[in-house]
């Protein structure tokens, strides 16, 4: 009986020690308070001390979230605004924030900068740096137009109403979901401006297609040295399923440096002076250039730009419009068009083409627009633009073509 | 000295489980942890003097591993590196407890960890180190062990014993009872035992392990007894991790353990907490009737029933960075990858401190408690808001929670010289896998929403991992993320015969078996609405193994054996089902293995000199082999699944013990093998949170690598001297070699060389293997150890007193490493940026007991 005593003591003795413990919570420490500042006030101090520098000040910035990482669209980055202004927040990670939320965020140990001309608040830890003071205070997007969109509303979340997407990007996606590349596609209103909506390949909606109506969405103002760049903050947002205004069918702009995407042909009928893509005299962007001049000779040549096979049909009254800057003398570049190409062959000896009247450029590079060109009569499912250059050994002008679109 | 190599054979198959872990481990946080160098299992030479033995009476006891000097040095000497015998994991030797297998249904291996600490009741294991054969079952070809849990085999009297020891843990008490068969046909025993450690060899290892045995037994008359056991260790480990080289230099330590870091309590003190806790407490409760029908024929029948609770505990996080200090986007190395020399600076400075390298638990309780966040829609409940501290941290437990009941009955008789025994064995498995919140770290509630499919699908309810209760709320204790049962039955018919002929001992069995396995989900997962809800399909296995064996007695002290078996074998549901977490998937052709072995042994048993000779030779074939990895470009777990692995294990075995002059005696042992890869698989890779496939039918060039993770050759010499007062010491000299990092089956594709020509030094780099401890200038490449044991009996008046140290690695050799694999992600563009994760030998460690028994 002493034996089975002794064993259960020891056995009661191993039990008790090894009972199970609760660990502590550890004390936990505030975020030090400090006096505040506006987004404003944060911009103005960037402008004028210029350049990327940490904020050593004890001090805090209070927002409310405009846009999170919810759907991908953005990542260790969320958007922040006052009444002052709206400012684009950069973390140490992602996630931890969420639309709504009312935040102070402390500043020291931040860093207060410019990307490419977007103002950023960087190196800012989710934990230790931010306050969430109150939860779903949603801020009203306040509903402009595209015209009035400018970098003046650097980060703030705005509505646009009665907007649809340019018919050549309908049914194409928001982004590459497969390479997880962001994409630039183009929102329209009804009175011909126009906006870039840029998309990341990882947002949850990139793989879906641009929808085809007309309607309101949500987006937050971004810019890349000017040039505005919307973010689409949740894909819910986007209502657009009204019957579609005037809007561009069909656009050439030359942005993306090529002459032959989107099934363009360059066509030699006689010698091999070719058309190019440049951005020389301060351009934003670039457009399309020929020129039979080079190592100070005139080559004679002709030469086609020709559209690929564009549907016209589902519209009753399409209007071409471009533009177009010439200099140095030579033949006037010519346009033309057909419903019966076949895509590949000689322009000069297949097809009928019958030449379309435009307003051309009075030299010096001087930009001019077309006009509204109107393509009424030829509504087809098979029409080809051509674009004619002509070159002689004695002379030749330099031709460039931009924003080439047919609107309706 | 017979009973030591009994009890150290015991410990033999117990290190062939180790390495197997890694097949289920997500995170590439494999458990392939650094505390199994020093098998916990191995408790001293405690019993050297004591000269119980638990022999066999057919010939084939031969080659019990308790007298064989081969068996006992690998278990005793070789398993600090992994080695493993033959090259065999767990999966290919059968434990059984009264004769009934116990291992787990799932995938295998073998379940230690429910009788651990319990070395007075597991000492005395009848063990076999091959193939042979088995009494109680058809066994695998790697042997087998059994325990009689009977209270009668329990050596009458109380045993109290105490080890210190800087292993796994630090402090073990147990004590024991046995009252022996008494005159009124009863008999009782009983065991409690606690094993403690605040910090093991390894930094953060906390252990806190009780474990429990009690028996009754009624011998009813001459011909029935009834046995009644039960056995259990609830257990409570913190783990080590397995790191790569850059940690450990950083850390300045070879046994840096990423799995702790410090928490400041509210007294202000700071303690170390581990993240990653083993929990697990699976009693076994066995019930056996012993027969014996007449002088010649027995009929031994049980049933047994296990179940409980086993969990290991993880870091888990919801919209934060990866916590893990050893994470690669938190290394210097990953940012200079990138040319950030700046935040490449930060990471180094993190991990000059002590708290920079570690967890930051305080930390998490900061971010925990200030992350308000308002859940709409709670619990599926339209409208329903619940408003609090969304956690960012948390620690889960992820559990497996088995059941498991067995019947057994095993029919054995003699007619004339053959022993003939029958048996059936039926076993069912439930297995039941599924989250509970350990800690919610000072956070009010975490939503049970997967954050990948968040972002990746519009779908909303693709996220929810239980679609029937979407926006689910978890507090402490609360069930969460996967939910799924996966059953295994077994039936076993078993036949034995054994009989001699002039000098030959024969003996042959077969073994029929039928095996099912299914799936049961309990939760609809919003990204397989189809096949992740309810019962799946059964899938049915029919398999035949033979095995015979001869052994030719030359002269009363020589002996020729030979032993060959062949089998098929159904796979394993582990490997099976290649998500089982999210559906009811499986590997595209589940089809048996095959396997077929053979050994030839030549053995000489004299008094003063022992020795045996034996050649084997095993081919595995068909295998499928599957693991789970994260991929971060994916965002998301990866399963990688191979079919048709073929393995080819052969060798020499030699192992000699003789006795020199008076107490001196000297043994050598020799293990040369070779463990390949036979075959070229094909691979098929599928992402864990969506139906696609990124792969399929890979070819794989594997042919000719070598089975990583283990020495193949390995060789010991000993010397023991035995005092004539009842004492004796000894030391074994241990040398390794052939240790290969084991390939990453995804960098011997033609895709992974597809950018270089065969010239280009980074196509070697990325295909060819790498072989371990190659440091030419050290000694014997440091792959060696040394290991002292000695001991001592003392009789005053009534009690037996005894003292046993044992010594491992008295030299310190801290650069030797025993094992390591390649991470399954790559980066064929830089092979370096994910380096493999090795393990090294502990440094000098020692266990020192003390045992009174009265």
């Amino acid at each position: 009986m002493k034996r089975i005593t002794t064993i259960i003591a020891i056995g009661s003795l191993l039990v008790f020690s090894s009972c199970k413990k609760k660990y502590d919570t550890p004390p936990i420490e505030d975020i030090p308070a400090t006096g505040s500042i506006t987004i404003d006030s944060l911009r103005n101090w960037q402008a004028s001390t210029g350049g990327t520098f940490r904020i050593e000040d004890e001090i805090s910035v209070h927002g409310i979230v405009t846009m999170d990482e919810g759907d991908g669209n953005i990542y260790k980055n969320f958007f922040l605004q006052d009444a002052t202004g709206a400012i684009n927040v950069r973390t140490n990670t992602g996630g931890g924030i969420y639309l709504g939320d009312s935040v102070r965020i402390y500043l020291k140990g931040t860093t207060l900068g410019q990307y490419n001309g977007l103002l950023q608040l960087d190196s800012v830890h989710v934990d230790n740096n931010i306050e969430k003071l109150a939860i779903q205070k949603n801020i009203e997007p306040e509903v402009i137009t595209i015209d009035q969109i400018t970098t003046l509303r650097e980060s703030q979340v705005i509505k646009i109403e009665n907007v649809q997407f340019i018919y050549p990007e309908v049914g194409e996606t928001f982004a590459d979901k497969e390479n997880l590349e962001s994409m630039d596609r183009i929102l329209e209103d009804c009175f011909g401006y126009q906006v870039i909506v840029r998309s990341s390949g990882y947002a949850s909606f990139a793989d879906q297609p641009i929808p085809s109506g007309n309607g309101s969405v949500t987006c937050i103002v971004s810019h890349f040295n000017g040039d505005i760049q919307l973010y689409i903050r949740s894909f819910s947002e986007i209502a657009m399923d009204g019957a579609r205004c005037a809007g561009t069918i069909f656009i050439k702009n030359f942005d993306d440096g090529s002459i032959t995407s989107n099934g363009w042909t360059n066509y030699n009928v006689s010698g091999s002076i070719d058309w190019y893509t440049d951005n020389a005299g301060g351009a934003p962007t670039d457009y399309g250039v020929i020129s039979n001049y080079a190592d100070f000779t005139n080559y004679e040549c002709e030469t086609w730009l020709i559209s690929p096979s564009i549907d016209l049909t589902p519209f009753s009254s399409p209007v071409l419009n471009f533009q177009n800057a010439y200099n140095y003398s030579g033949n006037a570049l010519e346009l033309y068009i057909s419903t019966d190409y076949d895509g590949s062959s000689n322009p000069t000896t297949q097809g009928t083409w019958t030449a379309l009247t435009a307003n051309w450029s009075t030299g010096g590079f001087a930009w001019v627009n077309s006009g509204d060109i109107d393509l009424s009569s030829y509504i087809s499912s098979n029409v080809y633009i051509g674009f004619k250059y002509t070159g002689s050994m004695s002379d030749g002008s330099t031709w460039e073509l931009d924003d080439i679109r047919i609107i309706g | 000295m017979l009973n030591t190599y009994l009890r150290l054979g015991l410990i033999a198959p117990f290190f062939f489980a180790f390495n197997s872990h890694s097949q289920v481990e997500r995170n590439e946080e494999v458990d392939d942890s650094l505390e199994t160098n020093t098998p916990v299992f191995i408790t001293s030479l405690e019993d050297l003097d004591n000269n119980n033995t638990a022999g066999s009476n057919n010939s084939s006891g031969l080659l019990q591993a308790s007298r064989d000097v081969y068996a006992a040095t690998a278990g005793f000497n070789f398993s600090a590196a992994r080695f493993r015998i033959r090259g065999y994991q767990s999966d290919m030797s059968v434990n059984m407890i009264n004769g009934m297998p116990m291992y787990d249904m799932e995938s295998g291996w073998a379940q230690w960890y429910k009788w651990g600490g319990l070395n007075d009741v597991t000492r005395y294991s009848e063990t076999k180190a091959w193939l042979s054969s088995n009494p109680y079952h058809f066994g695998g070809i790697g042997g087998y062990a059994n325990i009689d849990a009977r209270a009668s085999a329990r050596r009458e009297g109380t045993r109290i014993s105490y080890a210190l020891t800087n292993r796994a843990y630090n402090h073990r008490l147990m004590a024991s009872y046995a009252t022996g068969m008494q005159s009124n046909g009863w008999a009782f025993a009983f065991t409690v035992s606690g094993r403690y450690a605040y910090e093991g060899y390894v930094e953060g290892t906390s252990y806190e392990a009780f474990s429990y045995y009690a028996a009754a037994e009624k011998k009813v008359n001459d011909q029935h007894s009834l046995n009644f056991a039960v056995l259990g260790a609830p257990t409570t480990r913190g783990r080590a991790s397995i790191s790569i080289q850059e940690a450990y230099d950083l850390a300045g330590n070879n046994y840096y353990n990423s799995n702790w870091g410090y928490q400041t309590l509210a007294d202000g003190t700071r303690i170390k907490r581990n993240a990653r806790l083993q929990k697990s407490h699976l009693p076994v409760l066995i019930f056996n009737h012993d027969y014996k029908i007449s002088k010649d024929k027995k009929l031994s029948t049980g049933v047994s029933f296990s179940f409980g609770s086993n969990g290991k505990t993880a870091l888990n996080w919801y919209d934060a960075a990866d916590p893990r200090p050893d994470y690669y986007k938190n290394l210097p190395s990953y940012y200079y990858g990138i040319n950030d020399v700046a935040n490449a600076a930060v990471a180094e400075n993190n991990w000059a401190s002590v708290d920079g390298r570690q967890l930051n638990w305080d930390q998490f309780y900061f971010a925990n408690t200030k992350n308000t966040f308002a859940q709409e829609n709670a619990n599926g409940i339209i409208g329903n808001t619940v408003t609090g501290n969304r956690a960012k941290y948390i620690v889960e437990n992820q559990r497996n929670n088995q059941m498991v009941g067995g019947l057994n009955s095993v029919f054995s008789h003699t007619i004339g010289n053959i022993n003939l025994t029958h048996g059936i064995i039926y076993q069912l498995q439930r297995n039941h896998s599924f989250k509970t919140m350990d800690d919610l770290l000072g956070a009010d509630f975490w939503v049970d929403v997967d954050q990948f499919a968040e972002q990746d699908f519009l779908d909303p309810n693709a996220a929810q991992n239980d679609v029937d209760t979407p926006n689910k709320i978890i507090e402490n204790g609360d069930v969460f993320g996967w939910n799924y049962y996966i059953f295994n039955s077994k039936t076993e018919l078993f036949n034995q015969a054994e009989f001699s002929l002039g000098k030959f001992d024969f003996y042959g069995a077969l073994n029929l078996s039928h095996k099912a396995f299914w799936r049961e989900g309990l939760y609809r997962n919003g990204r397989f609405l189809d096949n992740s809800f309810g019962k799946s399909d059964v899938n049915l296995f029919f398999n035949y193994a033979v095995k015979a064996g001869a052994t030719y007695n030359i002269s009363g002290r020589q002996f020729v054996s030979v032993n060959g078996a062949v089998m098929t074998q159904a796979p394993f549901s582990r490997s099976a089902y290649v998500s089982a977490r999210t559906r009811d998937f499986t590997a595209p052709n589940l089809e048996n293995e095959f396997i077929y072995t053979g050994d030839v042994n030549y053995l000489i048993r004299y008094p003063k000199l022992k020795m045996r000779l034996t050649y084997y030779y095993t081919e595995r074939k068909n295998v499928l082999w599957s693991r789970s990895f994260y991929h971060d470009e994916y965002r998301s777990f990866v399963n990688y699944v191979m079919e048709g692995v073929d393995y080819l294990n052969h060798g020499l075995e030699f192992g000699i013990d003789g006795n020199i002059y008076g107490g001196l005696s000297a043994n050598a042992v020799v293990a040369f093998g070779e463990y390949i890869y036979n075959s070229r698989p094909t691979a098929s890779i599928y992402r864990d949170n969506s139906a696609e496939v990124i792969a399929r039918d890979k070819v794989i060039y594997l042919q000719n690598f070598k089975v990583g993770g283990m020495p193949q050759t390995a060789a010991s010499l000993g010397l023991k001297y035995s005092g004539k007062k009842y004492w004796f010491a000894g030391v074994n000299f241990n040398y390794f070699g052939d240790i290969y990092l084991d390939p990453n089956p995804d960098r011997r594709t033609e895709e992974a060389v597809a950018n270089y020509v065969e010239s280009d030094p980074q196509y070697q780099e990325t295909i060819a293997q790498t072989q371990l401890n190659t440091d030419q200038d050290a000694f014997l490449n440091n792959a060696y150890n040394v290991s002292l044991f000695a001991g001592k009996s003392f009789k005053i008046s009534n009690y037996f007193l005894n003292i046993n140290v044992n010594i491992n690695n008295l030299t310190n050799n801290r650069r030797f490493v025993t094992g390591g694999f390649e991470q399954l992600r790559y980066d064929s563009q830089d092979i370096n940026r994910f380096p493999p994760r090795v393990g090294y030998l502990y440094g000098l460690n020692y266990f020192v007991m003390a045992t009174l028994r009265f």
